[in-house]
């Protein structure tokens, strides 16, 4: 079995991982790890990083041959920051990502992607040349790729019929490359990836967007609260499998950058050339998704959302479009406080 | 045709019997307590002792609140939001804000013409200018939750309390009556704080209120001082309040129960 | 009312100066100098650029843009007690009380167009993620363009060049709007300025270890961070001049206040901004904040033949930039030179970027003996100040360090 690399940002490219000869393992903030980490850091950090940290600190975590953090945010630098107290002895590396999107970002990102496959390739000593090097990543991206076709192709079925069970089987196939391979991902894909039955009828149509919403049972209660989901933005899905254009670019890291900097609309990623744009992307696609609603979900204490939140709240409004934004850990123990508002929420659209 | 509305709060569980006509035939309300099964039961069996009326005649029941689900005998549960705008159009026609303070939390819905909620916005989950903030800060004065709302009269000083935390600003008011502030005072500076927090909710389902008529609903809404701090703070001349507003949530239940045997025909 | 407000400044003091034209006065010509700055930001005589926190503005004033960072403005909405109202604005409009007051104190006061519109906006990745966010919204909210200066965290050469190549392509934003191209010569003198500037910051810094210390808890209150704006001017070396030579003649005289420096301490980061009696305080405690951690030369000297790296590798040597090993390394540093007793870290409410990593620099001070009091406040937002607990606790560490 491979050696696991551990990561926790959705812009870690998982094809780089399995070039090296790892499996990839995200870490998500699953765990009933006691709460520590504001010792290290402090209490009023996002739940997302802080709970990844108490799996840290109590070594609830499996062998990990090294961990790749991305400084896409404060929470997630802090994060890198304690990582390196709370397991010393870890391999680390931490990638530089541009907040902006141009040309001179991508080009550094690219030498950031490319800086991490070497050392991943080094971890796990592989001595190979630049060329077998490339040759492997590319081979890892075809797979990506197919993966990332079917989960898209199936999660597009979801806002014209949607049937019991389906976003949940979609999040447990993207959780399985995060946190086993792709390659297991694939087949399973491959084989149910759209479910059986019937069309669900009279639910209200929502389409959700946030940072993590990983846990495939919450999709579940969404549905038991009468609400069908068209479609997600999170970065634990559409987010978290972004496609690689592979022509993108001259270089295959340039295309990697490319497509993670152009597909990964984390709300920390911003369009210089359009400020704001955040919010018309989700209006576009509760639109493109025929929802009749959206809701926000985020993590507390995530900065960029907590600042983008009122410019998405007014461009849905401005549509007409009816929003709940909702704040919570993102854990299935966070869901219970909810209820009562997606309950009301999906009430009011089918009035 | 008989129908129930059960709302199942933290604090109280109230019940209305209607008939076809939307008459309220019996209404009660009576402190949830630890064991809401218990409570559930005693409701019911307090509306219809007061109507006379038999379990069996009752065509449906709708309940409400956040212990909706564990009502065993129910024909569907709806949550108090659409219920309270329910109960609302009923009781004050024409209410486009609605307010809700309830023991655990509050809410601010904006209704359309017809009193459809068209956005809501509840706090966080923590008990500030809730009505269990209330009782905390009426235990701290040592006042009776009732006399809470009338304390304010003839305050003149425009103490604001800081602390909206349940925890610290039960330290704060103990800590000025130890500096000598008046019961009234403080009582007054309690519901500008409400008011304020109460207010802000508001804004975030309709930044512009003019012109809208606005109630309150909830057991909150018999505290005359709250009401009247949250109408000045909203800058409008009055919250309107129904009678009985405890019983809203409930009856918008039963309003939804009659509703939907309607429609089912 | 913002013009008016730093006009009443500017004519209070030049009336205060005229009648000392002798006297040193480092404070209030450091005063009149930023409210002059305030005053033509809200004059819109020039081109005006709302920036980030670590962007050029040398360079910028260079290119005869008229910049600051938007957290200024919080700042002193907060110092002028008028905050409150402008949170308020923010928060109606959605702004979660979770954020960062500095942020949402401005944002209220762009949303009631208490901010004078700017011609561009400059936002920097570096300190903090929320910082670019709120600039995004500036720029979304005026409809005006906006650039990123992307500010790696990994001091490399691949890092630096990055940097160093978006600055030459902000010099072609910003003369894309303003029509004027840079002018090298200007460059030059800007960078001139910033390097005496720098000396002298170095002087003021020397002194200020001195013990007992000659600074009183005010003096060199957030110096650092908002010097910054102006020292690639001339003006910028005058009000240098003026802080090194007041300290220099305390020394002389012997007003250090050493009856009041029992107890040495370290400010972290920034200082609380509304009025709150907290340097009286320590000063009634004998407690002496000798050195703020922004108070610190982190960068080489500009080289004017090669400005843009040499500002690149400024920005990125700032702490706020860095890990926090390298910030804990810088503090640990200042820590020693000071001779220290205790630290105290405000905690500032809604910032991820210091705050988050509280118990990190708890650690890595208490590795050095140092202990460190965490006040947990609100630097800007002064409306669930809990004055009596922080009294307490402040009392409390005196008294442990005592």
């Amino acid at each position: 079995m491979n050696k696991k690399i551990g990561f926790t940002c959705a812009y870690t490219p998982v094809p780089l991982i399995e070039a090296a000869g790892f499996s990839p393992f995200r870490v998500f903030p699953e765990s009933k790890a006691p709460d520590l980490s504001g010792n290290l850091l402090h209490d009023n950090l996002c739940p997302h990083v802080k709970k990844v940290l108490d799996r840290a600190i109590a070594g609830d975590l499996p062998d990990l041959e090294g961990m790749v953090f991305i400084n896409s945010c404060d929470s997630m630098r802090r994060l890198s920051d304690a990582w390196h107290e709370a397991r010393p002895d870890d391999k680390i590396i931490f990638l530089d990502l541009p907040s902006g999107i141009n040309s001179l970002s991508l080009d550094f990102l690219s030498k950031e992607y490319k800086r991490l496959t070497e050392t991943l390739f080094k971890w796990n000593n592989k001595t190979c040349s630049s060329k077998e090097m490339t040759a492997r990543v590319n081979n890892r991206i075809d797979t990506w790729n197919l993966l990332a076709a079917l989960v898209k192709k199936s999660s597009g079925k979801m806002s014209k019929a949607y049937t019991k069970g389906h976003a949940s089987l979609i999040q447990e196939i993207i959780n399985t490359a995060a946190t086993k391979s792709v390659d297991k991902a694939l087949l399973m894909a491959q084989n149910k990836i759209d479910p059986q039955g019937d069309a669900r009828q009279g639910a209200a149509p929502v389409f959700l967007f946030g940072n993590l919403l990983f846990d495939p049972k919450v999709y579940d209660l969404f549905e038991e609260w009468n609400i069908n989901v068209t479609g997600n933005d999170f970065c634990t899905s559409s987010r978290f499998i972004t496609p690689v254009d592979k022509n993108a670019c001259d270089n295959i890291f340039k295309s990697i950058a490319a497509s993670y900097l152009n597909n990964t609309s984390c709300a920390r990623t911003m369009d210089t050339s359009k400020p704001g744009s955040i919010a018309m992307n989700i209006v576009q696609q509760a639109k493109e998704t025929n929802a009749k609603g959206v809701i926000g979900f985020t993590l507390k204490f995530c900065d960029p959302y907590l600042a983008r939140i009122p410019m998405i709240r007014k461009a849905l409004q401005k549509e007409s479009i009816p929003f709940l934004m909702l704040e919570g850990d993102c854990t299935m123990g966070c869901m219970g406080q909810q209820q009562t508002r997606i309950e009301a929420f999906a009430e009011m659209l089918e009035v | 045709m008989i129908f129930l509305g059960i709302d199942i709060g933290s604090l109280s569980c109230d019940a209305v019997l209607i008939d076809e006509k939307k008459n309220i035939l019996s209404s009660s309300v009576i402190p949830t307590g630890v064991n809401n099964m218990e409570a559930i039961a005693r409701v019911k069996k307090n509306v219809l002792d007061a109507s006379g009326i038999m379990e069996k005649d009752i065509s449906s029941i709708i309940s409400t609140g956040y212990g909706r689900t564990r009502v065993k005998e129910r024909n569907g549960a709806v949550t108090e939001i659409t219920c309270h705008a329910k109960g609302i159009k009923h009781m004050i026609p024409g209410t486009r804000i609605l307010i809700d303070i309830g023991g655990q939390d509050s809410k601010a819905m904006r209704l359309d013409p017809d009193g459809n909620v068209v956005d809501f916005a509840m706090n966080d989950k923590c008990a500030a200018g809730t009505g269990r903030f209330l009782e905390a800060m009426a235990r701290a004065l040592e006042v009776d939750i009732n006399e809470l709302g009338q304390l304010d009269k003839g305050a003149t000083s425009d103490l604001v309390l800081s602390s909206m935390c349940t925890v610290f600003a039960e330290s704060e008011v103990v800590s000025l009556i130890a500096g000598g502030t008046g019961q009234k005072e403080i009582a007054k500076g309690l519901n500008r704080a409400i008011a304020a927090r109460t207010n802000s909710l508001v804004k975030r389902v309709a930044q512009d209120i003019s012109g809208l008529p606005v109630a309150m609903s909830g057991g909150v809404a018999r505290n005359k001082g709250v009401v009247k701090a949250i109408a000045r703070s909203m800058n409008i001349d009055k919250v309107h309040t129904p009678e009985t507003p405890d019983i809203t949530g409930a009856l918008g239940a039963a309003i939804i129960a009659l509703e939907k045997t309607l429609q089912k025909g | 009312m913002m013009y008016e407000h730093f006009d009443n400044i500017v004519k209070g003091i030049t009336e205060k100066l005229n009648h000392d034209p002798d006297g040193i006065n480092a404070r209030k010509k450091y005063v009149l100098a930023i409210s002059k700055l305030g005053k033509k930001l809200y004059s819109r005589d020039e081109n005006i650029a709302w920036c980030g926190v670590t962007a050029p503005f040398d360079l910028l004033s260079a290119m005869g843009v008229t910049s600051c960072f938007v957290e200024f403005v919080g700042a002193m909405l907060s110092s002028t007690d008028t905050a409150g109202f402008f949170l308020e604005k923010a928060e109606d409009a959605g702004f979660a009380t979770d954020s960062c007051a500095y942020h949402r104190a401005v944002m209220g006061a762009v949303l009631e167009n208490a901010m004078p519109e700017p011609d561009f906006i400059i936002g920097t990745s570096s300190p903090c993620t929320a910082g670019l966010a709120i600039v995004e919204n500036f720029a979304h909210q005026y409809k005006k363009d906006f650039f990123i200066l992307n500010v790696p965290q990994n001091y490399t050469k691949d890092a630096v060049k990055y940097l160093a190549t978006q600055l030459e392509e902000m010099t072609r934003f910003v003369s894309d709007h303003t029509k004027r191209p840079l002018s090298k010569q200007r460059l030059s003198f800007a960078l001139e300025n910033f390097n005496t500037s720098t000396s002298l910051l170095k002087e003021i810094y020397d002194l200020a270890r001195t013990k007992p210390s000659p600074v009183d808890n005010k003096f060199l209150k957030d110096f650092g961070t908002v010097v910054a704006l102006l020292m690639g001017t001339k003006q910028g070396i005058d009000i240098c001049r003026a802080f090194k030579d007041e300290l220099a003649r305390r020394i002389k005289k012997g007003l250090h206040h050493a009856s009041k420096e029992k107890i040495r301490l370290m400010w972290i980061q920034n200082r609380i901004q509304y009025p709150f009696p907290i340097n009286e305080m320590l000063d009634d405690l004998g407690a002496k904040i000798v050195v703020d951690e922004l108070n610190n030369v982190t960068w080489e000297p500009m080289d004017p033949d090669n400005p843009f790296e040499s500002i690149a590798k400024r920005m990125i040597s700032i702490p706020f930039s860095m890990g926090t090993a390298e910030r804990i390394r810088q503090m640990q540093n200042l820590a020693k030179a000071y001779r220290i007793d205790g630290a105290i870290n405000p905690c500032h409410w809604g910032c991820r970027q210091g705050t988050g990593a509280r118990g990190l620099i708890s650690k890595g001070l208490k590795d050095i003996n140092v202990p460190v009091l965490n006040l947990e406040i609100d630097c800007v937002d002064s409306r669930n100040l809990a004055k009596g607990q922080i009294e307490t606790r402040v009392e409390a560490f005196i008294e442990m360090l005592s």
